[in-house]
């Protein structure tokens, strides 16, 4: 434990030198712009700003990424508010009652409380990815092929389930990104798949102009494809957070910050489920439940709270299993490979002092949010006035020199335009690309796990089915899967109601 | 706007293709045997599984009766309603900036700067020819174009270090 502490005290002070303090500050400020602009998601932003970064120092790099990710979540709670749009999907709980506070005439004061709500959830947060990496880290040890195979399943699945509207159109997502990620060679024996003589197919379609090309192109098709009216801004009073709100709702911090972490490690479910899980438990708690919706401070704690703990929380599994908790995190793990860092089992072994450098970058981009949060709202606002008319093109030319700039090919930048029309489509039809992410980044883990562990029983399933972890998490995806067949529910529903009721007589 | 639902029967036949199809080529794949591997680890046989997967869920996705209840908004979903010019335009413009003009002749800064001005001014038209300020809706264009194609040009370049297409 002391050797923890020493190891944070140590990663702080490296980060508090006038270089790391510009990045994190001007990162976060970065990740605040971005969130602010509807439309734009974390997913986005560090994505694209991967490829910038990409000739950066790790420590560096992966600073900018993760405060620009927490600067994003958080700014999005500003044009939610102001404009009643969700600047991410994470902001969109804060629409019910940061928007109604702001009609009120209360908009400063709806900020303050998302101000100190995400500083709250996230500091939460830092604690818990503190205290739980390394004793995480320490249990994946005794992992093996066939819990990591369940694992990167079980991500794709759960994802699959839960962000969409529609499990089935989820999991199909989940299994072409699974089936993408493993064009080009195979990671055992070096054979090239689905690459048909190819030579840009035999080194694979590049993760990040693939994930540039789900959130960053498709996104850009979306908003320009779209007619948006003129958008009201609402005056903003004083932003200064009252302690009373902050006290008075302390149940609902932690409880928010609680349930923001659980879903955050949860692999593949976002910042979004996180808030909207938060919000409604706030609600069936409070003394007030019919002012949610109506302009509840409580309810805007709740959901600002949860989105915040909720991504040192998606970052916890990506540290100590590279399995990550969210499509954002996913990018962060992808980013960390790019830069030579293995994160897995290994990492509390191989490179200790990395996870407290984590630690470490989410308490200064924390301090950036608190900072930019109350001193610099106004200006700030002025970002909500731009046309996206302008931004979104702006946007556009950042994706194409961004996939380019990974490994100077045209073939990146027509990757990034293929998926990027791809997703366009399908999320048209109800096909979110977050599982596709998840698919993407752990297909390669699911590959050659499944194929090791069957080496290593020599053919036999029944390691997959018997070990403890694996048992469990495979009861949990075969469980997921059969509560997604109508039929199935309804009779399972019913046989668990029909025991209660005996119980009960 | 979301297109949901309506559109499950097509789709549950692409998906049944495209998952037969995969796993036909990983059936079609080599097993290596020349090179004495573990027949276990055979290149086709992760994709082929996920080939038959994929098959099953459109299979499931065609005979489905209703679609599923409607849940969390999609991302970026926020309100705006599409238009097919719009839509059609952004396609022309971003697939001939991508594939068109990149690595096609024309230095980068000129085509990011005329698919920028471009962009701006023809998603901007409607709105500039109602209100009679299509002069000042062109200058603006030009001079967004010229600066953020300049700026774009000068960070990558030579803060960065990047070579552009």
């Amino acid at each position: 434990m002391f050797e923890g502490l020493a190891l944070l005290g140590q990663s702080m002070l490296t980060f508090a030198e006038p270089r790391a303090l510009v990045y994190t500050f001007g990162a976060t400020l970065l990740g605040i712009l971005i969130g602010c602009m509807p439309g734009l998601s974390a997913t986005l932003a560090i994505s694209l700003l991967t490829t910038l970064t990409i000739r950066l120092p790790a420590g560096d790099a992966i600073l900018i990424l993760i405060c620009a990710y927490v600067g994003t979540i958080y700014g999005g709670s500003r044009s939610a508010i102001l404009l009643n749009i969700p600047g991410t999907a994470a902001n969109a709980a804060a629409c019910l009652d940061g928007y109604q506070l702001a009609k009120r005439g209360e908009a400063g004061r709806a900020m303050g409380i998302a101000t100190t709500g995400s500083v709250a959830g996230s500091l939460f947060g830092i604690v818990c990815l503190a205290i739980l990496t390394p004793a995480l880290g320490e249990v994946a040890l005794t992992f093996q092929s066939y819990e990591f195979f369940w694992l990167a399943l079980f991500g794709v699945m759960m994802s699959g389930s839960i962000t969409g509207s529609d499990p089935l159109k989820g999991w199909i997502m989940g299994i072409l990104g699974l089936f993408v990620a493993l064009i080009g060679q195979d990671g055992i024996h070096a054979h090239e798949r689905f690459a048909y003589g190819d030579p840009n197919l035999a080194g694979g379609l590049s993760l990040i102009p693939t994930l540039v090309g789900a959130f960053g192109c498709a996104e850009v098709l979306t908003v320009m494809g779209e007619r948006f009216k003129q958008a009201r801004v609402y005056a903003v009073d004083s932003i200064l957070p009252r302690i009373s709100d902050v006290l008075k709702y302390w149940k609902t911090v932690l409880r928010s910050g609680v349930i923001g972490v659980y879903i955050g490690i949860l692999p593949g479910v976002g910042e979004d489920m996180a808030a909207w899980s938060s919000y409604a438990a706030a609600k069936r708690a409070s003394k007030n439940p019919e002012e949610f919706g109506h302009g509840s401070v409580e309810g805007l704690i709740a959901a600002e709270t949860g989105d915040n703990a909720s991504i040192p929380g998606g970052i916890i599994p990506a540290l100590a299993l590279a399995i990550p908790g969210s499509a954002p995190a996913a990018v962060l793990l992808a980013a960390m490979m790019i830069h030579g860092v293995k994160p897995g089992p290994m990492l509390m072994i191989e490179n200790p002092s990395f996870v407290y450098d984590v630690v470490a970058m989410n308490v200064y981009a924390t301090l950036g949010i608190l900072f930019f949060g109350l001193f610099l709202v106004r200006p700030l606002l002025k970002i909500l006035t731009v046309p996206r008319s302008i931004i979104m093109p702006i946007i556009f030319v950042l994706c194409v020199v961004g996939s380019f700039s990974i490994a100077q090919r045209l073939f990146d930048v027509w990757t990034m335009l293929g998926v990027g029309v791809a997703v366009f489509f399908l999320r048209r039809y109800g096909y979110h690309p977050a599982p596709f992410v998840l698919g993407l980044v752990l297909g390669d883990l699911m590959d050659k796990s499944l194929r090791r562990g069957l080496v290593i029983s020599d053919g036999d399933l029944t390691p997959f089915f018997t070990r403890p972890i694996s048992a469990v998490l495979a009861v949990i995806v075969i469980f997921t899967l059969v509560m997604s067949i109508p039929a199935a529910n309804i009779a399972i529903r019913r046989a668990v109601l029909g025991i209660f009721r005996r119980r009960a007589a | 706007m979301s297109v949901r639902g309506t559109h499950d029967r097509p789709f549950g036949l692409f998906w049944l293709a495209l998952g037969l199809a995969i796993a036909f080529e990983s059936w079609r794949m080599p097993r290596l045997e020349e090179q004495g591997i573990n027949p276990y680890t055979i290149p086709g046989l992760v994709p082929g599984l996920l080939g038959l997967i994929l098959g099953i869920f459109g299979v499931v996705l065609f005979f489905r009766r209703a679609p599923m209840a409607e849940g969390v908004a999609l991302e970026g979903n926020d309100g705006g309603v599409a238009e097919p010019w719009r839509v059609a335009l952004a396609f022309l413009l971003c697939v001939g900036f991508g594939v068109g003009a990149l690595g096609h002749g024309p230095p980068f800064w000129l085509g990011a700067g005329l698919f920028l001005f471009l962009a701006i001014i023809l998603f901007e038209y409607p709105d500039h020819k109602a209100a009679g300020t299509l002069r000042y809706g062109i200058i603006r264009a030009a001079l967004v174009g010229a600066i953020g194609a300049a700026a774009i040009t000068l960070i990558f370049q030579e803060i960065f270090l990047v070579r552009l297409p």
